[in-house]
């Protein structure tokens, strides 16, 4: 812009494609980091075309230092660090929106474009889904296409179409090699480079407290909890009981996971009729993992409690996979240490007074432990409703408050109350939390459970039976457990409402279609891991067992895919089969040049040959003979074969300085 | 053995045509033969210059050798078409209106300063030109064969001219300019006779039967599949690059093609080289490929950039 000399680099129409591909990439941030980055990047973006458009100079260079380093006074001012994944792609957008700004030269151009290309990178750490690989495959593209319209050098700037294609088509040329990189790029267990702590954030699923009302928080969450496909016949609904954290530790209002982690034993004295799943969890943060009551075997790298809850040893920080057994007619915990017979009958004898008068009051009037719980799911099922929207419960005694004033209520309030009951009337009780139910994806087989789908349910300990889970909820609103959530509670929130009025089940079978295309993008390339690449390349008939061996055959094959590209790329533009006789003209010009003259590329033959007569009279004779069947050849009827050995020959045998020298 | 053939077939009437016209119009040898080889085409002649350099001369002198009827109108601004197509009269004795032909009803018709008249004169001859038949009085007279206009203008920025639009141009294949002569050429065209008498005595060197034997023989020549990726290559060029405000039609490739076919019957050969593409490219180029505002400054010749520009395949 401020030199007079024409840069191609700085055309504005140049300008501006990187400037809007920037903006492009820049866009999905805008509602992940704080406003005052989008307002800066748009100013500096919009200050940048200004520049471009009227042919101005840049800024000066103390004026984009001053603004650089008031860029990393903010971010820092803003995250306390410039570290992180927050704060370190807050400081690459204001950056990237710098280097624009300083922009003078073709190589800070190709820089800048660079810069984008890490921009792209650093969406995919606030989100992998498929709109967003989608998205940024297009910012890709975007690029490219401005390098290749750095590329043209000066003069009538490129179409769109002339941008647009030969950056296609070099992606597309990649692609082969895309996938071996993808396929064959050693996994390492776990993430590879720890993603920053802030990257885990806002991640939802069950907690390990229950309280009044924070289940039915997440039952406002259409997210995805976990997929399940089953091997074999699916179980009726009433028995998806996806167990999760067990909270025996009460006080008054709270039920917490207690401290204690005996390992448990999966010894179950009636065990029938396993039923065979794979589970894939999205992550939550958390450590545990969900199976039917009651697991038969683990995933690996997890391990059980003595209350049959599931753990993994390193938090659910990224999508897992693991296959399960589970025995849902089951027989477990017939003898009961006393420690936990102690744990499982422990409450504050301050808090819930009417309450734990009620329990005690059955204790007594009740012949036996069957009986008080029949008592208790009558007056369930006779006094109370089943709600969504529960009043809050604020006095001290809120189990209190909700048995004998409100009686309105959801899962989390059924199951902590009549866990309580239990444990005032002397029966060992706890609190399970999970989810119940699911989805049933028709197109693929495979049980969608949602947040929406969270529930809480008591277990409690019988002489002789052991533990056995006893659902509240289900005498209230029978519908909860036999059909799930929607049609307990009808249509939540805008899309269901929408899938209500959809009578033809179109939108339904959308979101099937939908849910099932994220169920393989998980399955084969977000959780395409160690153990996943492993079996792929064992399909491939490639044993493959450690990462050196992996590395090798990664070199290998991008050199392998790569030459085969580059042959295919330069054969095409080869002449498909060249004409013998160019082949020859070739050579004698080649053979002239290497003394001298030499044949410009628009001289025609006759041109050239009057050339070297006048400048080489000695070969004049020879150099008549070679032009006269080149010239027949290529541009008369054409020679025979004879002719054309003839002309090989006689170029062969042609010297360029005359047969005497 | 492919190079000297035009000795070869000498005698012969084309060879004489422009032997003959070149003591006519002197030192203008290569003109004459790209005249030749224009009308070799089938296709129209502009020549622009300066006044006085011998236009008329040289078409004059074309028109006789050919041995065909000829007709010369000299545009004048106040020329309507009527005066160039002919008018119908009412004749008394049969009481019918009778066709008076105009001068374009011949095989060459000499389109004087043709940018003089009005636009509405020139579309009569233009239309001519294209269809080689006229439409008067809601009749429609075909012209004779063979039909060519050799059509001469003054440069564009002489005063009193109405330039001829872009899309008449085309319907040009060819435009020449004459230049002056040199030194030698001009000093024998002061010592010699008047070169009006010395066209009034020129004889026929042709018929017009020998002529459409030419001009078959013409498109006979052979054009192999590497003179069309030549052919193409130009074409390509001046529609991709910067250089230029416009690329080539599809039409000024085929004018391209045709008139090297006539170049090369007239070289005496059977095929076309990229070099009779070369040596007409000047011509059938020059009008209808111009510089963009930019390239244009500094004496920008479109036509000898096209040439060296693009590589023989």
């Amino acid at each position: 812009m401020s030199g007079t000399l024409p840069n191609a680099a700085l055309d504005v129409r140049n300008v501006m494609w990187l400037l809007a591909a920037m903006v492009f990439v820049a866009a999905p941030h805008a509602t992940r980091l704080p406003e005052w980055v989008g307002v800066f990047f748009a100013l500096v973006v919009a200050w940048r075309g200004w520049i471009a458009w009227s042919a101005s100079r840049n800024p000066p260079r103390w004026l984009v230092v001053a603004l650089t380093v008031a860029a990393v006074a903010a971010t820092l001012f803003a995250y306390r660090r410039v570290t992180g994944r927050d704060a370190g792609t807050t400081l690459l957008v204001l950056m990237a929106a710098m280097k624009l700004l300083e922009m003078k030269t073709s190589r800070e151009v190709v820089l800048a474009i660079h810069l984008g290309f890490v921009l792209v990178m650093t969406n995919f750490l606030f989100s992998q889904s498929i709109p967003i690989a989608i998205y940024m495959f297009v910012c890709v593209w975007l690029f490219v296409a401005t390098l290749v319209g750095y590329h043209r050098g000066v003069g009538r700037s490129p179409t769109i179409r002339e941008r647009l294609m030969p950056a296609g088509m070099l992606l597309l040329h990649a692609v082969p090699l895309m996938l071996v990189f993808f396929i064959l790029f050693p996994r390492v267990q776990g993430p590879l480079w720890a993603l920053p702590q802030d990257a885990r954030a806002g991640l939802t699923g069950l907690s390990d407290t229950m309280t009044p009302g924070s289940v039915s928080q997440l039952i406002q969450s259409e997210a995805t909890a976990f997929r399940v496909q089953f091997d074999g016949d699916i179980p009726p609904f009433s028995r998806l009981y996806w167990r999760g954290p067990v909270l025996w530790a009460f006080d008054g209002r709270t039920w917490k996971v207690p401290e204690l982690s005996a390992a448990g034993s999966m010894e179950y004295s009636r065990a029938e009729r396993p039923v065979r799943y794979t589970v894939s969890v999205e992550p939550h943060g958390k450590h545990w993992l969900f199976s039917l009551d009651v697991p038969g075997t683990l995933p690996r790298g997890a391990g059980i409690r003595h209350d049959l809850q599931m753990r993994s040893i390193r938090p659910v920080d990224t999508r897992i996979r693991y296959e399960m057994t589970s025995y849902l007619d089951y027989r477990y915990g017939e003898k009961l240490p006393s420690t936990f017979r102690a744990l499982g009958l422990s409450f504050d004898e301050r808090r819930n007074p009417r309450t734990v008068a009620l329990g005690r009051q059955w204790a007594r009037e009740s012949a036996g432990p069957a009986q008080i719980l029949n008592r208790a799911l009558q007056l369930f099922n006779a006094q109370f409703t089943y709600t969504l929207e529960p009043p809050l419960l604020t006095s001290d005694d809120p189990y209190d408050e909700f048995l004998f004033e409100v009686k309105r209520g959801f899962c989390e309030h059924y199951a902590g109350s009549f866990a309580l009951l239990m444990r005032a009337a002397g029966i060992p009780a706890r609190v399970v939390t999970g989810y119940q139910g699911g989805e049933l994806n028709p197109l693929n087989r495979e049980l969608l459970v949602r947040q929406a789908d969270a529930h809480a349910w008591v277990e409690v300990w019988l002489e002789e039976r052991g533990w056995i889970r006893v659902d509240p909820t289900s005498v209230v609103s029978p519908d909860r457990i036999d059909s799930g959530i929607n049609s307990a509670l009808g249509p939540i929130g805008v899309i269901p409402s929408l899938i209500a009025a959809d009578r033809l089940r179109v939108l339904a079978n959308l979101r099937f279609a939908w849910d099932a295309l994220n169920s393989q993008y998980n399955q084969w390339v977000l959780g395409y891991n160690v153990d996943r690449q492993r079996q792929f390349l064992a399909n491939l008939g490639l044993e493959i067992s450690d990462w050196k061996k992996l590395a090798l055959w990664l070199t290998g094959a991008v050199l392998a895919v790569g030459g085969l590209v580059g042959l295919a790329l330069v054969l095409r533009d080869l002449p498909s089969r060249r004409d013998p006789a160019v082949v020859a003209w070739d050579r004698f010009c080649a053979k002239l040049a290497g003394t001298g003259i030499v044949r410009a590329p628009h001289e025609g033959p006759l041109d050239f040959l009057a050339r070297v007569e006048a400048v080489r009279p000695a070969v004049a004779g020879e150099a008549r003979e070679i032009t006269g069947l080149y010239v027949e050849a290529r541009y008369g009827a054409g020679i025979s074969k004879r002719e054309g050995r003839d002309l090989l020959a006689r170029v062969r045998r042609f010297r360029g300085r005359g047969p005497f020298r | 053995m492919l190079i000297d053939a035009r000795a070869r077939l000498a005698p012969n009437p084309v060879e004489d045509v422009v032997s003959r016209a070149s003591r006519v119009i002197l030192g203008k040898e290569r003109q004459i033969r790209l005249a030749m080889a224009c009308i070799l085409a089938r296709g129209h002649l502009l020549i622009e210059d300066v006044p006085g350099v011998g236009k008329t001369t040289l078409s004059q002198a074309l028109a006789r050798l050919l041995g065909l009827d000829y007709q010369r109108i000299q545009f004048t601004s106040d020329l309507l078409p009527a005066d160039v197509i002919g008018v119908s009269i009412f004749d008394r004795e049969s009481s019918t209106f009778r066709f008076h032909p105009g001068p374009i009803f011949s095989q060459i018709v000499l389109a004087d300063e043709i940018n003089r008249a009005s636009p509405k004169a020139q579309s009569a001859l233009l239309e001519a030109m294209e269809e080689h038949q006229v439409t008067a009085d809601g009749q429609t007279r075909p012209l004779p064969e063979p039909f060519f206009v050799i059509a001469t203008q003054n440069p564009l920025h002489q005063v009193g001219t109405f330039p001829l639009p872009e899309s008449q141009l085309d319907r040009f294949l060819m435009r020449l300019r004459l230049g002056y002569p040199d030194a030698k050429a001009e000093r024998e065209l002061l010592k010699g006779e008047d070169r009006r008498d010395l066209i009034s005595h020129l004889e026929p060197a042709m018929n017009s039967a020998q002529l459409i034997e030419a001009q078959r023989a013409a498109t006979a020549t052979q054009v192999s599949d590497a003179l069309l990726d030549y052919v193409q290559a130009l074409v390509a060029h001046t529609r991709v690059s910067p250089k230029y405000a416009q690329g080539l039609s599809p039409r000024a490739g085929l004018a391209l093609l045709r008139a090297a076919q006539a170049w090369a019957m007239m070289q005496g050969r059977r095929q076309v080289l990229p070099e009779d593409v070369q040596a007409v490219l000047p011509v059938v180029v020059g009008h209808r490929l111009h510089g963009t505002g930019e390239s244009q400054k500094g004496g920008f010749d479109a036509s000898a950039d096209l040439l060296t520009s693009v590589a023989i395949p």
